[in-house]
């Protein structure tokens, strides 16, 4: 019989202790684990632990010098809020774009990171946000990198009984963008996706950080391009040589939702977009 | 048929909400999965796990063990003819030795619960011998191809000779040859395949679900299981959605579910998932299309010739009538004195194609309409002068011969949207834009002509019947049915019209094939002009009966009654010496005189004519014509291409809904819209590329354009109260319209469906400024 039984947790800790059992899955939003769980025929479904009703795991709270997201903070939350708008510009743009009202209204940020996908929205701006995430299980808690989260598509490091709890983001107002192209305005997964953040000092650019979406197993930093623009004059010679940089440093596949040409080539188109709009103080989100 | 003055409809043309919308909003409507019978199983299917092999053994013993299993049966099984189709019968319900395609079904099973059912399914144990896969229609047409069928892998090959093409290609000044192709898409209904089947008495079997073509998929069943068509029954559930998908499928489907439940004893419930219903569900077929045309220098075609490969995949279906249409169509709504086509469709191991929305037009309008921009271009003429030189206009003879003898309106609708939209002004501003602009606009128009309802593919008739119950209400039931187009509410609009009730006092009820006479598939655009002529037909028959009382109750001789509002009166006006009496109580005295009010409303379509060796004939009764535009933005860069506006002009005889006329344009945009853009359903040998809704992108509301409408109403003599089709010319047009706006933008003309981001690009990455600075200075002669 495929039914799946669910155990709702009240408290984190109760989510913890039954996140020990075997062939039991936490769920948040659901919005990528039912849409596999609904192909699996062979074998039961695991039981599901949903954690809705942790009210803990959806707060949005401003620590000191940073940002603490609940895991189960909604797309829609993060779209909504105030705080991570002035410090997280470049994931509220990503959450404000990704899938359709519906899909934003359930899907959360632990899980869009949990699920790994290498066009996951919110990992990009993640990256280039130095983001950690706390992993936390009935025995231990860990922050690691957001950067060291990811093994492959849909593998990560993630051990059993382990909960992705909450998302830190170190306080700063550095400017930053996240840019993407799908195949239609709504409900499309990203073809390819860029995310930068720039501290600029006097016109130059003191510390670069970009990351690019669904041109590689994992998301990725595009080191090279950070190490070229660490120090240059943002101007129209160095976007141009960045995205030629750029587009070597992907490295994307032909599947159904692009070629690998097409995606190489974007890649420096977005992320030309992307510094031109820092330039002219001023950004495209679409 | 005659007409009344314009102004006289008390119903007709108005903005009436359809029937259907309350049940709809509402959850009430019941469609096929929410049908339930007590002690129902529910049945799952096994298809092959290759493209193209032979079975060599079904093994069913490990999953007929597990528990919950009642049945599980293999073409063994079968009790009747084990082929169906239509035009061909050679569709296996379920193989027995061969499979042809990924969709194709070796067993089914019938269990306690539908988990079980599919578990026991994926238990079945099957050998094979993969064959080679034939997945090019061109390769599939060689004589030493492996042939899929015992006959050449040639289902169809239909042809038009008219005039001599050689003398036209002499007497041109100008002749070029393009090849473009379309890609195969899914109907993309909301409601997936979903069937109950329940063992009837005296041995019958009675299905409902979600059907579109009640009596092919009865004729199908029948066969199959060896029974009458009197023991066969077949009632459509309120249909999500069809566009000419839920038929060939849906027989297929329909003759499982029954082969269970009679095997079991119970009812048996068969819901598609989206997957399997993408898997095993016909597609529109792609097109192959190559056409050498000749003009003269001021403008004038002289001669086309076209050759046209249409995959038909691995069954033949409507294949043979879908490329028919296309066939008589092929030249686009021209005056061409020399035409030579040759229409194959061609068999291959890819998902069989079949009826969808347009049925072999979409794709012969892409490619003629790109086709007169490209030669409008190379004349150095704007496309809408080009057009306006070659269009059949009254009384003009078509490719295949017919001479049009009612009002030939497409030069009309090319102006009507030329001249919303400042077209040929934008038209040529567009083409001087620099090249370092990015952000690009293009323009574009198409026009077409299309044979109204079946013409020569077959017997085209329908039945209406119309019973009015003692206290004046009415019902009506119709062959043809609603598949959300709104053919309810239009039929029961004719019937208020003709009876001069209001349509809250009629209940359309859905088909059912035991109580009404066969009226033929609900296709071509054919169910306004058929079933309104139809019910016009049977509400004359009543009224036959009915007037003679109400003139005898008030007083005064037929002619002198107005029947409206749900009364009759015996003057016109209200004058002091005006009776009135009211529908119902008349409705009520017939009953009461022994006067049956019950008729069945009859339509035979006029005949059409069709040599097959020529392709000259009188192919379709009536034609209707419409013109589209697009204007569009284009990202240089990205190359992604966004419709900021549309207008859709048609000649549809007559407005009988406006919101409903509006919503099958405002639907035939979007889908055309998809087409032209985004979707493909893509196969790699054999097998698809995607199976949900999640890598087959459709068009969001997102993607929608700001769209206009334009009307234009020449009633036919032939249309109830003059109308004729839509919902098919609403969406053939929209694709070249955006083809054309996104050649006007870039200076680079896409000949293959759909205009992806990767497809604008990489072309425009090919010689874009050479293109461009030749565009340039062609405009710049002018």
């Amino acid at each position: 019989m495929i039914r799946s039984e669910t155990i709702v947790p009240r408290s984190l800790a109760d989510a913890l202790r039954v996140l020990i059992r075997r062939d039991v899955i936490p769920i948040a939003g659901g919005t990528d684990i039912l849409v596999k769980l609904h192909d699996r025929i062979d074998r039961p479904w695991p039981q599901l632990i949903v954690l809705d009703n942790i009210k803990q795991l959806k707060k949005i709270d401003v620590g000191r010098g940073h940002i603490d997201i609940g895991a189960m903070a909604t797309f829609t939350d993060i779209e909504r809020s105030k705080i991570l708008s002035k410090y997280a510009m470049p994931l509220v743009t990503a959450v404000s774009l990704a899938g359709s009202v519906q899909i934003r209204n359930r899907a959360t940020i632990g899980g869009n990171i949990a699920n790994a996908s290498p066009a996951g929205d919110t990992i990009p701006p993640l990256f280039v946000l130095d983001a950690q995430i706390e992993l936390r299980s009935a025995k231990s808690v860990r922050l690691v990198k957001i950067a060291d989260f990811f093994n492959g598509p849909g593998k990560t490091i993630l051990k059993s009984g382990e909960l992705i709890t909450k998302i830190r983001i170190p306080l700063s107002d550095y400017p930053g963008f996240f840019l993407r192209l799908g195949t239609r305005k709504a409900l499309a997964i990203s073809k390819v996706s860029v995310a930068g953040r720039f501290k600029i000092t006097s016109n130059s650019i003191a510390e670069a950080r970009v990351a690019l979406g669904a041109v590689a197993p994992t998301v990725i930093r595009a080191a090279k391009t950070e190490k070229f623009l660490n120090g240059k004059t943002l101007d129209e010679a160095t976007i141009e040589k960045a995205a030629e940089i750029v587009r070597d440093e992907a490295r994307p596949i032909d599947d159904i939702r692009s070629s690998a040409e097409y995606r190489k080539n974007m890649v420096g188109v977005l992320l030309k977009r992307g510094l031109r709009g820092l330039m002219n103080g001023f950004v495209n989100a679409d | 048929m005659s007409d009344q003055a314009e102004n006289d409809y008390s119903i007709i043309g108005k903005d009436v909400p359809r029937v259907d919308v309350i049940d709809k909003v509402t959850g009430r409507a019941k469609y096929g999965a929410d049908y339930f019978a007590p002690g129902q199983l529910y049945g799952a299917t096994r298809y092959t796990d290759f493209p193209h092999a032979i079975i060599k053994k079904v093994d069913i013993a490990k999953a007929k063990s597990l528990s919950g299993v009642r049945a599980i049966l293999t073409a063994d099984d079968i009790p009747g003819r084990p082929l169906f189709g239509a035009v061909i019968a050679h569709q296996p319900v379920l193989c027995k030795d061969r499979v042809r395609f990924y969709g194709d079904a070796v067993a089914i099973v019938a269990a306690d619960t539908q988990e079980i059912a599919e578990y026991a399914a994926s238990q079945i144990e099957i050998d094979y011998e993969p064959l080679p896969v034939i997945d090019d229609p061109v390769a599939a047409m060689a004589d030493d191809s492996y042939r899929i069928h015992a006959d050449s892998n040639i289902c169809t090959h239909h042809k038009v000779r008219k005039g001599d093409i050689e003398k036209g290609f002499a007497a041109s000044d100008l002749v070029i040859e393009r090849e473009y192709s379309t890609q195969p898409i899914e109907h993309a209904y909301i409601e997936p395949e979903a069937v109950l089947a329940e063992p009837g008495e005296n041995g019958g079997i009675t299905i409902i679900g979600s059907v579109q073509n009640l009596y092919n998929i009865r004729r199908a069943v029948a066969s199959v299981l060896g029974f009458p068509l009197n023991r066969t029954r077949i009632i459509q559930a309120t249909l999500g959605g069809s566009f000419g998908g839920k038929d060939e499928v849906m027989s297929a489907i329909c003759s499982r579910a029954a082969m269970l439940a009679l095997a079991v004893g119970r009812p048996v419930k068969m819901v598609n998932s989206r997957e399997n219903s993408m898997r095993e569900s016909y597609k529109r077929h792609p097109y192959k299309m190559k056409y050498k045309v000749g003009v003269t220098r001021s403008g004038i075609l002289q001669a086309m010739e076209i050759t046209i490969i249409a995959d038909a995949g691995a069954y033949a279906a409507m294949s043979p009538f879908v490329t028919w249409r296309s066939t008589v169509q092929a030249t686009g709504p021209y005056v061409v004195p020399n035409v030579k086509t040759d229409v194959y469709a061609v068999y291959t191991n890819n998902c069989y194609t079949s009826a969808m929305r347009g049925f072999g037009s979409p794709q012969v309008c892409f490619a003629t309409e790109s086709l007169m921009d490209e030669l409008a271009e190379s004349l150095q003429l704007d496309p809408l002068e080009f057009r306006l030189r070659n269009i059949l206009r009254d009384g003009s003879i078509t490719a295949t011969g017919q001479k049009l003898t009612h009002k030939v309106s497409v030069g009309q609708a090319l102006q009507a949207v030329a001249d919303h939209a400042d077209y040929v002004e934008k038209y040529r501003a567009n083409i001087n834009q620099t090249s370092a602009c990015k952000i690009r606009k293009g323009i574009g128009i198409s026009c077409s002509y299309r044979g109204v309802s079946l013409g020569a593919e077959g017997t085209d008739a329908a039945g209406v019947v119309v019973s009015v119950q003692t206290d004046g209400t009415v019902v009506v039931s119709c062959g043809l049915v609603d598949m959300g187009q709104g053919a309810a509410t239009t039929i029961s609009m004719v019937v208020a019209e003709e009876l001069g009730i209001t349509t809250d006092r009629i209940r359309f009820v859905n088909a059912d094939t035991t109580l009404i006479p066969d009226s033929g598939p609900t296709v071509a655009s054919r169910t306004t002009i058929m079933a309104g002529n139809a019910a016009r037909d049977g509400c004359r028959k009543l009224l036959a009966k009915m007037k003679p009382v109400a003139s005898t109750l008030l007083g005064c001789s037929e002619s002198e009654l107005i029947m409206r509002n749900n009364s009759i009166r015996s003057a016109p006006d209200k004058s002091s010496d005006s009776k009135t009496l009211g529908f119902s109580e008349l409705a009520r005295i017939c009953f009461q005189k022994g006067i049956p009010l019950l008729s069945h409303g009859w339509y035979k379509a006029p005949s059409t004519t069709w040599d097959e060796a020529t392709g000259q004939g009188d192919a379709y009764f009536t034609y209707v014509y419409g013109a589209n535009l697009a204007e569009v933005e284009v990202d240089m860069v990205t190359g992604q291409v966004r419709v900021v506006k549309f207008v859709s002009a048609h000649d549809l005889g007559r407005v009988i809904n406006r919101s409903g006329a509006l919503g099958q344009v405002y639907g035939g945009v979007a889908m055309g819209l998809g087409y032209g853009l985004l979707e493909n359903y893509a196969e790699r040998k054999g097998k698809p590329a995607l199976e949900n809704f999640d890598e087959y992108l459709l068009a969001t509301s997102c993607d929608m354009p700001e769209m206009e409408v334009i009307f234009i109403e020449n009633p036919d003599e032939l249309g109830p109260h003059g109308a004729k089709t839509l919902g098919e010319p609403a969406c053939e047009l929209a694709a070249p319209a955006i083809a054309n706006a996104v050649a006007n933008a870039t200076g680079r003309r896409c000949r293959h469906l759909p205009l992806t981001l990767e497809r604008v690009l990489l072309g425009v990455d090919l010689n874009r400024d050479e293109d461009r600075e030749s565009a340039k200075s062609r405009n710049a002669s002018q």
